[in-house]
């Protein structure tokens, strides 16, 4: 038994290892860039305690803690990728650890902890909190606060020793300052609770219902000291109005059926599924035999997102007939949590500001914490369904359950192995841009601007706007890119200088001057402004079908001197 | 038998009620057409099967409903007030009939009287009665249909042969009106494999067989009339049958679509459609603030139509799953009546296939399953209320609940009425005025009526009268009823000759010839080229603002006088 305890976790932990061992050759996306370029804004004009604060806005992020790890985590890695992922593939594989434990707690059937913990580690859906650094950043380690609060609650109704609740709040409160991902908790504790506890007691009920009180007396009062002393962190750069009053409980009833049905089935069938549907049911929404995306993506995918939760509700209910008829009293409970923990942690989303709420289709790292309800759901299910068949003998039950875990955690292997294998070559490319030029001019001059041409648009760009492989400006990674070595003055990082994807621009201050081109016209007409000598231009020319990346340095020295 | 002539007396006056504004209104649009067909069957001497007869093999079959129309066209002309009548008492016959049905399915008055009630003033389906193109068709068939259903009832309760062939009979009488009713083929079979939970063939075999002689009947009569028969006039694509994929998502939807469009007023359906867009996605709104109305009547009204219809099964099950046995056979047939009874309609081919929301004549069968689902779940509602509340009686709280859905339900239908009635009186003025002015027309006619105003989705600069259909083809019958002999050719049903709204031409034939314009160089262009004098002419100018018909004839005879001599 004693090795069982030590052999299970080291197996999750590998399998996690293995079944991501390919984002080591990942890059850095997207907001990791704009959260470097704020930190060296702020480190350089000695204001770093800023990031800490709340972003400005009602519903806006207040995440201290997870500026605190960002901002460990860049002091040892650098541009050290691989330990960036290392940490998150890590951090993923403890909390597997970590919900077999409470599984195994909860069932005392490690043929059901096991291939939960198993399926949760390779979901291929929630992949995009541990292959996105900044996504999975703050919410991994949310999670695993949260599997520990299950934990310490369980020890509670368990032992009624309220140092257990005591741990448990404490480990809600700190989610809370990863990430506000765990906000449904404040209703999530009490319903799991009932649903864990034997027989409830008023007393006990009222003693949680007390301490939530207290913790969301605590966390809202830091956040009200701080924005009634006026103190914020920089802008956010997305939107973060309110919605009118009606949206909100429009949305806590519609948001937990759409996320019901996406914690099972991966984003692009429900996408296909959509466009399927608008061919079959909506014609005048088909242009030249296309589904009109804006249509298809939105509103039909909901349609086809409701309808699953219905077919999922009714999975549900036949699942727990299976168990209740079973007297699998444990495992029944385990199936209700499961369902109320997806449900429930859909209520985090609904307060998302301004037009980013209107999602319909869930981003995959929001279906994380969704994930561990998904996986112990379906392990129940695959486990209901065969032992509830009585003509075959035990043996072929089990191989058959078995199978049936095998099919979907190979599935999900599958995916992920495509998912992340797409990612690792963009990745790469990526990194191949800027060591590339790195390399090549190690030193810059005092002032210089940098200019890149392209033969393509990305991510839905006009198809006139040619730019580098990028989700952000080519120009502000550049800055953060070089500044180990150039030490760039702060001003050069102020307002987020060259971080929208398609910014181009040149910027003077404190001695120094940078800019990024992406047109030639603006770069001569800039050199021209600035009468800057053609040795200041660096240029590159990307080619989308070699992917090729060539110094034409030269070339565009002469034109400027021309 | 007093509280069945007291409830046939409450459901006379709740349809008077309902149906107050109908007499104010008129004929509309495909009347017309009907009754330019029954003008060319007579002015051709049809014989009987020359008026019972289809247009082609594929399109509608429905002799019964041709006869009833000739005869009625022969015996009322264009005196509106006693095909209201008519129309009026076959709504009020179908809603007795559906309270005589629940009478024996369930033996309660009350249930009976509301369930009736509610089919009598059901917002969606009025256009059966208050459209009198389809009522012969649609309210025919549905008495037979009833008629039917109570023989089959009576027969499960009392095994009398009789009404096992009662109920083929009316079957093939309902399908002879319509086609709609050929969904009790599958109904009832389905239903009896349920109930009693496999197949009795030997013990039904009076019913059996008689239904198996009326279809082979039916079909046969189909098929030797389809064999040989030209194609349907029309564009092809209107009746492109949808493939197998589309026909199965239909199938899925149809049960979701056809409970709630059959209870819930479609004016609701869309108000919560345009909220969900409102709450749901702003990029769907122009200018922020009105939704886009294709995506409110398609795929949002589907979203609706689900939540509402879980709600509806949902409720339906927490107040039925502890019932008798009578009432949960009674559920469970309603259960297949409603989505079958409009399953022949996935086969609607063309565009028209895919709308979400089901023409409202077509609501008129599933809401004889609605209705009875609806009063019974009120009933339910009214007990466990009841229940809760011991101080109210459960009559008293049913005959609220109940009143509440009827009032709201006659409203909406007293509105759609008055506005009827309001475009109907402007009509009839425009028709009135020109006979009155000119009563008797020349052998060649052309009228020339310009309009200010575009009606009916058409371009601001496509200016026409506010009718629905051709004015050309509507002055052609009018006159036809009052006295103008005119040569069968203008009729000609497979010509269609100036009923299409934006129709405008001059035909010579028989003797005779006939025109309508609305563009002034089209006129022009017709009398130089059949060679009319001006005097042909007959000119009115509609004022839409001020709903003023001008006679402009003296000034456009001029005019054309003056243009031709150039």
């Amino acid at each position: 038994m004693k090795y069982r305890k030590l052999l299970l976790p080291l197996c999750i932990v590998l399998f996690t290892i293995f079944a991501y061992r390919n984002s080591f050759n990942q890059f850095f996306l997207q907001d990791e860039w704009l959260s470097s370029g704020v930190f060296l804004y702020y480190e350089k004009i000695g204001l770093l305690w800023r990031m800490f604060l709340p972003f400005k806005g009602f519903l806006a992020h207040f995440n201290p803690l997870n500026t605190l790890f960002f901002l460990g985590e860049r002091h040892y890695f650098q541009f050290h990728y691989e330990y960036y992922a290392l940490m998150s593939i890590l951090t993923h594989a403890i909390n597997g650890v970590i919900l077999s434990f409470f599984v195994y707690r909860l069932t005392k059937k490690w043929i059901i902890a096991f291939p939960v913990a198993f399926l949760f580690v390779v979901n291929s859906i929630p992949r995009e909190a541990i292959t996105w650094i900044a996504g999975g950043n703050g919410l991994l380690q949310t999670t695993t606060l949260f599997l520990l609060s299950l934990h310490f609650l369980y020890s509670y109704i368990q032992t009624r020793d309220r140092r257990f609740l005591l741990l448990t709040m404490t480990a809600f409160f700190l989610s809370l300052f990863f990430k506000e991902d765990l906000v449904f908790l404040f209703i999530g504790i009490p319903s799991f609770y009932l649903i864990l506890e034997k027989r409830s007691k008023r007393s006990l009920m009222r003693t949680i219902l007390l301490a939530l009180i207290a913790t969301a007396v605590i966390f809202l009062g830091i956040r009200l000291f701080l924005v009634s002393m006026g103190l914020y962190a920089y802008e956010e750069v997305v939107d973060v109005s309110t919605a009118n009053m009606f949206v909100y409980p429009f949305r806590i009833i519609t948001m937990p059926l759409r996320m019901l049905t996406q914690s099972f089935v991966p984003e692009s069938f429900v996408l296909s599924a959509a466009r399927f549907i608008t061919h079959l049911g909506y014609p005048q929404f088909v242009t030249k035999g296309e589904a009109n995306p804006f249509i298809s993506e939105t509103i039909v995918a909901d349609l086809i997102l409701y309808i699953g939760a219905v077919v999922f509700f009714s999975i549900a209910v036949k699942i727990c007939k299976i168990l209740w008829q079973r007297k699998e009293k444990n495992l029944l409970k385990l199936a209700i949590f499961s369902i109320v923990l997806i449900v429930e942690s859909a209520v985090s989303y609904v307060f998302v500001p301004g037009r980013a709420g209107f999602f319909s289709i869930f981003p995959s790292r929001y279906l994380y914490i969704s994930s561990i309800g998904a996986s112990i759901f379906l392990v129940l299910m695959v486990f209901a369904m065969w032992t509830s068949i009585k003509k075959f003998s035990r043996r072929v039950l089990w191989f058959g359950y078995g199978a049936g875990i095998g099919f979907i955690v190979i599935f999900h292997f599958v995916r992920l192995q495509q998912a992340i294998s797409n990612l690792s070559e963009v990745g790469t490319l990526r990194k191949s841009l800027l060591t590339t030029m790195s390399t090549r001019y190690p030193v810059l001059p005092q002032k210089v601007i940098i200019f890149s041409e392209s033969n393509r648009a990305y991510y839905g760009s006009p198809p006139d706007e040619h730019t580098l492989p990028v989700q952000s400006g080519f120009g502000q990674m550049l800055l953060v890119w070089y500044d180990a070595t150039e030490n760039f003055p702060a001003c050069l990082f102020e307002k987020l200088y060259l971080y929208e994807r398609l910014s181009q621009g040149y910027r003077e201050c404190d001695g120094r001057g940078f800019g990024y081109f992406r047109e030639k016209d603006k770069l001569m007409e800039t050199v021209n402004k600035f009468d800057l000598p053609p040795e200041s231009v660096i240029g590159f020319s990307y080619s989308a079908r070699t992917q090729a990346f060539e110094d034409i340095t030269d070339e565009i020295r002469k034109e400027i001197d021309l | 038998m007093k509280k069945h002539v007291a409830a046939f007396i409450i459901i006379v006056l709740i349809v008077i009620g309902t149906f107050w504004f109908f007499p104010k209104s008129f004929f509309q649009q495909d009347e017309w057409a009907i009754f330019g067909n029954m003008i060319y069957t007579k002015l051709t001497n049809r014989n009987l099967l020359g008026v019972i007869l289809p247009q082609s093999g594929l399109s509608h079959f429905t002799p019964f409903t041709r006869i009833v129309t000739r005869l009625t066209f022969d015996w009322f002309g264009l005196d509106f007030s006693p095909y209201v009548l008519m129309a009026a008492v076959f709504h009020t016959m179908n809603s007795f009939l559906l309270y005589v049905l629940v009478y024996i399915l369930f033996g309660q008055w009350y249930i009976a009287l509301f369930a009736a009630l509610l089919f009598a003033a059901n917002a969606n389906t009025h256009q059966a009665t208050s459209w009198l193109a389809t009522t012969i068709g649609t309210e025919g068939c549905a008495v037979f249909l009833l008629l039917s259903l109570i023989c089959f009832f009576l027969y499960l309760k009392k095994k009398n042969h009789m009404y096992a062939y009662g109920a083929a009979v009316s079957w093939f009488l309902s399908l002879g009106f319509k086609e709609n009713s050929f969904f009790l083929i599958g109904l009832l079979p389905i239903y009896l494999m349920i109930r009693e939970r496999t197949v009795h063939i030997y013990r039904n075999k009076s019913l059996v067989i008689s239904f198996a002689i009326v279809l082979a009947l039916y079909v046969g009569i189909r098929l030797l009339i389809a064999v040989g028969a030209p194609p349907p006039p029309g564009p092809a694509e209107a009746y492109s049958q949808p493939d197998l994929f589309v026909l199965g998502y239909r199938f899925i939807m149809l049960p979701l679509r056809s409970f709630v469009q059959a209870i819930v007023p479609i004016q609701y359906i869309l108000f919560l459609s345009s909220q969900l867009l409102r709450l749901s996605y702003p990029q769907f709104l122009a200018d922020g603030k009105i939704p886009d109305p294709y995506i409110v009547e398609s795929v949002g009204a589907d979203i609706v139509m689900l939540f509402l219809s879980l709600c509806f099964f949902v409720l339906v099950y927490f107040l039925v799953r502890r019932k008798t046995l009578v009432i949960r056979q009674a559920v469970l047939f309603c259960f297949l009546y409603v989505p079958l009874s409009v399953v022949l309609l996935i086969l609607v081919g063309g565009r028209a296939g895919y709308a979400s929301l089901f023409e409202p004549r077509n609501l008129y069968y599933p809401a004889i399953g609605s209705s009875v689902l609806v009063g019974l779940l009120l009933w339910e509602l009214s007990t466990l209320v009841g229940r809760i509340f011991r101080r109210f009686r459960v009559v008293t709280i049913f005959v609220l609940l109940t009143g509440t859905v009827i009032g709201v339900n006659a409203r909406l239908i007293r509105q759609d009425l008055r506005i009827l009635a309001e475009r109907s009186i402007v009509r009839k003025n425009i028709l009135t005025s020109i006979v009155s002015v000119y009563p008797k027309l020349p052998e060649n006619v052309i009228f020339y009526i310009e309009s200010d105003t575009a009606y009916y989705g058409f371009a601001p600069e496509d200016t026409i009268l506010p009718f629905q259909s051709g004015i050309g083809q509507t002055l052609l019958v009018w006159y036809y009823a009052q006295g103008e002999r005119w040569p069968a050719c203008f009729f000609d049903y497979n010509k269609d000759y100036l009923y299409a709204l934006e129709s405008q031409d001059y035909k010579g034939c028989g003797g005779r010839g006939f025109g309508y314009f609305r563009s002034y160089t089209k006129l022009l262009d017709a009398l130089r080229e059949h060679n009319i004098s001006s005097e042909a002419v007959i000119a009115f100018r509609w004022v839409g603002g001020e709903r003023r018909l001008v006679d402009e004839t003296k000034k456009i005879r001029e005019a054309i006088a003056r243009d031709t001599r150039k």
